[in-house]
């Protein structure tokens, strides 16, 4: 049984960056990854990171717009902890070789986003995740004496010891089926999002919300899962993403009239509002009949105006996804996008150093809420928010490592997982098959639980979820070997993203009032005195699940009304 | 029609018969060759590879040259040169600071290169603007029941957006439709749009005549009776070195491999001998006893 | 053809199963090979380090490498010489040797020139160019290694890289026109350079049966039948003795075109 101090889930950003801050402490550091750690989600982030560097700039600053950002349900603590970290992580990224563009004089190039008072993401092109995931990769090679790799190994569960604490993982070896318990003395979910639980969305088929299942199953908190961030800029074919960065670069949002509808909803930043305003202005111009489209259900995009050698230069990645996808040119035409899922603001409850309430398991990125983006995120933090609490993280799961005693394990859990995935390979062909279900998951979730929401529609969502989730238990898969199995893995992933839209429909549910990118039609209205809190799900005994609450930590920004 | 002409060096160089071959059938074809006699050598990827602002130089004073003649293009018989060349083009005509840059080199010669020339190798030309119907109608011995297996050479088709292959120009193509217009058999293998080897053919000699050994062997095993290629420096490696490519891949070859122009006179009815086929180094037996034969049949 | 899409698993790579491929046994195993993390230059600055715009734009290029593989796949001399060290491999040495952070250019280039089955065993087919999906243009990152290697570090390698690469360049200074028979020998080192007789003595059959056959002719062979212009030399000595080698990336410059201005499209939106 392979045994390590740290023994890290993940290998996007979170999870790479706290592995290598554990090794900096001299433990034992292991990573795991179902796909190769470079085809992470990670490597889509396109347009950039947030760090106060200009030196006009100040990380209260960027605080504040974070805060305001979140509106105002993210802790500020972290928030303070993130933004006053984030110019030496960046630095730090500098050095290590990541490719950031310059100015005339040679320094980090800064652009502007949206929610941001000044430019400050720093970027590479549009690959700006692609080049950090790709440097720290770097890293882990030239660290690999002191970081062992599981490449293409899949987590199927967290192993909780009789004291409740988290002592190691079972995983199943991709290549060749083989499944085995891991011991470690401490654990960090680095798995990322939750995206495929919408259809369309703009995350890649891995993000399947492994980890937040797999923490809510071990009896962690889910906090503000009912914060589903819809990007406003997704392209109208196939939810692709088109980066905030050409808003950014100064592209134009625009309805059937050709009106720069932002001006209504947000007179001085428009396009660059933050996300959630946006897409909301988005969504009422479309409801409203001024959308654009065979289905008037678009907006248009206009890069043009930017200039169009520099829309070569700094976004080459949408240039060629509208010429791919859309068959458009994004320098000479606008291309017609609509509002869509994008990110999710909750995950696993955790303190500002990664820790979960349960001992020895610490949660990293997006899989994360520590909760630095409270209602809705400001583009180009999430990047900064994987790697700071990826280090933190890793650092402290270190230390904890140092004074705790190996772990042991039975193995309990391995027969269990390794009864699950014979009894799925054994279904009959009588039920469901895996995909028709992911299918209406995905287009439940993004019928009721997106940029509008209501009562009687998160209700319906959930009772289908919850049908769902029964059929899911008999859906059969087509095959059955063990050499590279993606079916049987789906099925497992089926049932993660079925729980975590569970909890996610459950808090919408229960959130009676309209913040961030939760926006209740039934209860338009920001409610601070009752719902200046966070939601926390956790599974019940019957498996339904529970909510509570928690506080929400001020510092230095009282809520106030947000205008952008 | 009026082209000026750039002939590159190996084909006055090691493949004398190419050049010659050419100046056989430029006539047959209604097509007035201009030689560039002052212009040099193209680079052939290596200067380029030494010092990149050299070879464009360079090729901007060959194509100045051919600007000042009064052809309607320029055309070259190699397909090295219309890589290269087209490399050092594409640099030359995307920015015009640069253009501008070399031209003051070239100007104390008084030399001036416009934007935009027309550089075709033989092989487009005669598709795209001779064409291949009027090509048909010319021959004289079509080549009936000759196999023969097209070699590009790497320069002449790729990088695809380079050197102008689209829907309208399937330039890679060119090679099948003028066998098939010459009334030959295309012989599908695997290597004709691989690499000959020849580039290094100096630093790493066993990987260079394996590749010639084996695109050679894959068209022997076709039952190839020739290869055909509008590359002299492909015709080195497949040609020239075949020995050693033999040896490099441990099997008999023997296979002839025709330049372009050489394939191309037989069937508007030259001699093989008039063609330089005897100045082969695989001779190609094939190629003479089917062209025999074809007179055989012809007189009884 | 006719709407039929071959499918087949990745060249270059074993098969796993299906269309799988074993990427690590080739790819990542050559990636690795090339020290694929920065040296840093020291001191390490506090803040940023100081580099040209254009310098970190340069090298972006082969940071957009996804790692794909796809032109590991179709590289026409792998398929020959599996040792190869790839086309992936070299642009991520690029990566790195063109990157004025890094403090081992040499060293890169060095270990690359003297491998045999380094920088100087591509040959230039392009084929990695049409497989990137990303603009890569893995074979231009390779000329540009020999170049720099060659140029500005002067490394003689063994593989005759550099020498092949100078006899050359000699060559079209004194003919205008490639001299064949002169290229072989001074890739060598020279006529009377040791290293060049045995390698004269394995090519003396071919010149001897290319004599026969009258395609090199002893005049050719011995003397030098074509000179080059005087104003030819003249550019060559002009270039060669400009203090910085002149160089235009296109991925960095882009096209005079790009300059346009869209103008009047946003007019299109509006209908
Ligand atoms: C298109 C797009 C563009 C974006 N652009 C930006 C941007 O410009 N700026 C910004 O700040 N943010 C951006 N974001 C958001 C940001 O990219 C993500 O939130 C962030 O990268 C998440 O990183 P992570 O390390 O938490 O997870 P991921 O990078 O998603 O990594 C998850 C890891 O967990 C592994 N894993 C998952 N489940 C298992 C399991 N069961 N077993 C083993 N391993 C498992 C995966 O293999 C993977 O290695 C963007 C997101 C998208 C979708």
């Amino acid at each position: 049984m392979p045994e390590h101090d740290v023994l890290i889930i993940g290998a996007g950003l979170a999870g790479q960056r706290a592995a290598l801050a554990a090794a900096q402490n001299g433990v034992s550091v292991a990573i795991m990854s179902k796909v190769h750690p470079v085809r992470s989600h990670s490597v889509a982030a396109a347009g950039g990171i947030n760090a106060a560097i200009d030196v006009s700039d100040d990380w209260r600053s960027h605080a504040y717009d974070t805060v305001k950002g979140s509106d105002f349900l993210g802790d500020q603590d972290a928030i303070e902890v993130m933004c006053r970290e984030a110019p030496g992580e960046v630095m730090h990224l500098e050095h290590i070789g990541v490719t950031f563009h310059r100015n005339e004089r040679g320094e980090l190039d800064l652009r502007a986003f949206g929610g941001a008072s000044i430019n400050r993401t720093a970027y590479v092109a549009d690959i700006t995740g692609q080049a950090i995931l790709h440097v720290l990769y770097e890293q882990l090679l030239k660290h690999s004496s002191v970081v062992a790799r599981y490449e293409e190994w899949f987590t199927t569960s967290l192993i909780i010891d009789d004291d409740g604490a988290c002592v190691g993982v079972v995983a199943r070896d991709i290549r060749s089926g083989r499944i085995e318990t891991f011991a470690a003395k401490s654990v960090i979910l680095a798995s990322g999002g939750a995206g495929q639980c919408f259809k369309p969305t703009t995350n890649a088929l891995i993000c399947t919300a492994d980890g937040m299942a797999q923490a809510y199953r071990a009896g962690a908190p889910l906090m503000d899962m009912e914060m589903i961030q819809y990007h406003p800029t997704t392209l109208a074919e196939n939810g692709f993403l088109i980066t905030e960065g050409a808003r950014g670069e100064g592209a134009h949002l625009l309805n059937k009239d050709g009106e720069r509808f932002m001006s209504k909803s947000a007179p001085n930043k428009m396009e660059l509002a933050s996300r959630d305003v946006v897409s909301r202005a988005e969504q009422t111009e479309i409801n409203e009949g001024r959308g654009v489209g065979a289905d008037g259900k678009g907006i248009y995009l206009d890069i043009t105006v930017v200039p169009r050698k520099r829309t070569l230069e700094a976004l080459r990645e949408i240039v060629n996804i509208g010429k791919d996808f859309a068959g458009v040119d994004i320098t000479r035409e606008p291309i017609i996008i609509q509002p869509g899922q994008h990110y999710i603001m909750g995950g696993v409850k955790t303190d500002i150093d990664g820790q979960t309430p349960i001992t020895g398991l610490y949660a990293a990125g997006e899989v994360a809420c520590v909760s630095v983006h409270g209602g809705n995120r400001l583009g180009a933090n999430s990047l900064l928010d994987t790697l700071i609490f990826g280090r933190r993280s890793g650092e402290h799961a270190a230390q904890r490592a140092l004074s705790t005693p190996v772990p042991r394990i039975s193995d309990t859990a391995l027969r269990r997982d390794a009864k699950m995935i014979e009894e799925i390979i054994a279904r009959p062909r009588s039920g469901r098959r895996v995909s028709e279900i992911k299918e209406e998951l995905g287009t439940t979730m993004n019928s009721h639980c997106a940029v509008f929401r209501d009562g009687p529609g998160l209700q319906s969502a959930y009772e289908t979820v919850r049908r769902l989730k029964e059929e899911a238990a008999h859906a059969y898969i087509d095959d059955s070997g063990t050499v590279f199995n993606q079916d049987v893995l789906g099925a497992i992933e089926l049932g993660y993203m079925l729980d975590t839209a569970e909890t996610i429909v459950a808090a919408a549910i229960e959130r009676t009032e309209s913040r961030g990118a939760q926006f209740r039609t039934d209860f338009p209205e920001r409610n601070d005195a009752e719902w200046l809190k966070h939601i926390n799900t956790t599974r019940g005994a019957n498996g339904e699940p529970e909510i509570s609450y928690s506080p929400v930590t001020i510092t230095q920004w009282q809520p106030e009304e947000r205008k952008y | 029609m009026k082209v000026a002409y750039w002939p590159g060096c190996v084909s006055r160089g090691f493949t004398p018969e190419l050049h010659g071959a050419m100046a056989a059938v430029a006539p047959l074809l209604d097509i007035d060759l201009i030689e560039l006699d002052r212009a040099s050598c193209c680079g052939a990827g290596v200067i380029a590879e030494h010092n990149q602002e050299l070879a464009d130089t360079l090729n901007a004073r060959t194509f100045a040259l051919a600007q000042q003649t009064d052809g309607a293009l320029m055309m070259n018989i190699c397909s090295t040169c219309q890589g290269a060349q087209s490399e050092c083009q594409e640099r030359l005509d995307a920015n015009a600071v640069y253009r501008e840059h070399i031209n003051a080199t070239i100007s104390s010669e008084g030399l001036h290169y416009e934007q935009g020339v027309t550089n075709k190798n033989l092989l487009w030309l005669l598709v795209e603007d001779i064409g291949l119907d009027t090509v048909r109608q010319k021959v004289k011995r079509p080549l009936t029941n000759l196999r023969v297996g097209p070699f590009y050479g790497c320069y002449i088709i790729r990088p695809a957006a380079r050197i102008g292959i689209d829907a309208d120009h399937p330039r890679h193509t060119y090679l099948e439709q003028l066998i098939d217009a010459l009334g030959g058999t295309v012989i599908d293998y695997a290597g004709s749009h691989k690499c000959c080897g020849f580039p290094i053919i100096t630093m790493n000699k066993t990987a260079s005549l394996k590749q010639a050994g084996r695109h050679l062997g894959d068209a022997v095993d076709a039952d190839a009776d020739c290869l055909v290629t509008p590359c002299p420096l492909c015709h080195l490696n497949l040609d020239l070195q075949q020995p050693l490519a033999a040896a490099a891949v441990g099997r008999e070859l023997g296979m002839p491999v025709l330049h372009l122009p050489q394939l191309l006179g037989l069937a508007l009815g030259l001699e093989p001998k008039e063609l330089g086929l005897g100045r082969h180094i695989v001779k190609p037996r094939s190629v003479i006893d089917w062209s025999q034969s074809v007179v055989a049949a012809a007189a009884a | 053809m006719d709407g039929v899409i071959v499918v087949e698993p990745m060249g270059n790579m074993p098969v796993i199963k299906d269309l799988i491929v074993d990427m690590d046994a080739v790819h990542w195993q050559k990636i690795r090979s090339v020290t694929p993390w920065l040296i840093n230059r020291e001191p390490v600055p506090e803040r940023e380090y100081l580099v040209a715009r254009e310098a970190m734009v340069d090298v972006t290029q082969s940071m957009a490498c996804i790692q794909c593989g796809a032109c590991v796949s179709d590289c026409l001399a792998m398929e020959v010489d599996p040792e190869f060290v790839g086309p992936a491999a070299l642009a991520k040495a690029y990566r790195f040797v063109g990157d004025p952070r890094d403090d081992e250019p040499f060293e890169r280039l060095r270990h690359l020139a003297e491998n045999p089955d380094g920088m100087y065993s591509c040959t230039h087919c392009f084929k990695c160019v049409d497989a990137c999906p990303k603009g890569v243009n893995p074979m231009g990152q390779i000329m540009r290694l020999r170049r720099i290697a060659g140029d500005d570090y002067k490394i003689e390698d063994r593989n005759n890289g550099y020498r092949h690469e100078q006899a050359f360049v000699k060559n079209i200074r004194a003919n205008g026109l490639l001299h064949e028979a002169d290229l072989l020998p001074d890739s060598y080192g020279g006529k009377f350079h040791p290293r060049a007789i045995p390698e004269l003595l394995a090519s003396l059959p071919v010149v001897i049966r290319g004599l026969l056959r009258r395609k090199i002719t002893p005049a050719k062979a011995l003397l030098h039948p074509h000179k080059a212009p005087k104003p030819l030399q003249a550019i060559f000595d002009q270039i060669e003795s400009e203090p910085k080698r002149y160089e235009l990336n296109l991925y960095v410059s882009g096209d005079d075109k790009d300059n346009e201005t869209a103008g009047a499209v946003t007019e299109g939106a509006k209908r």
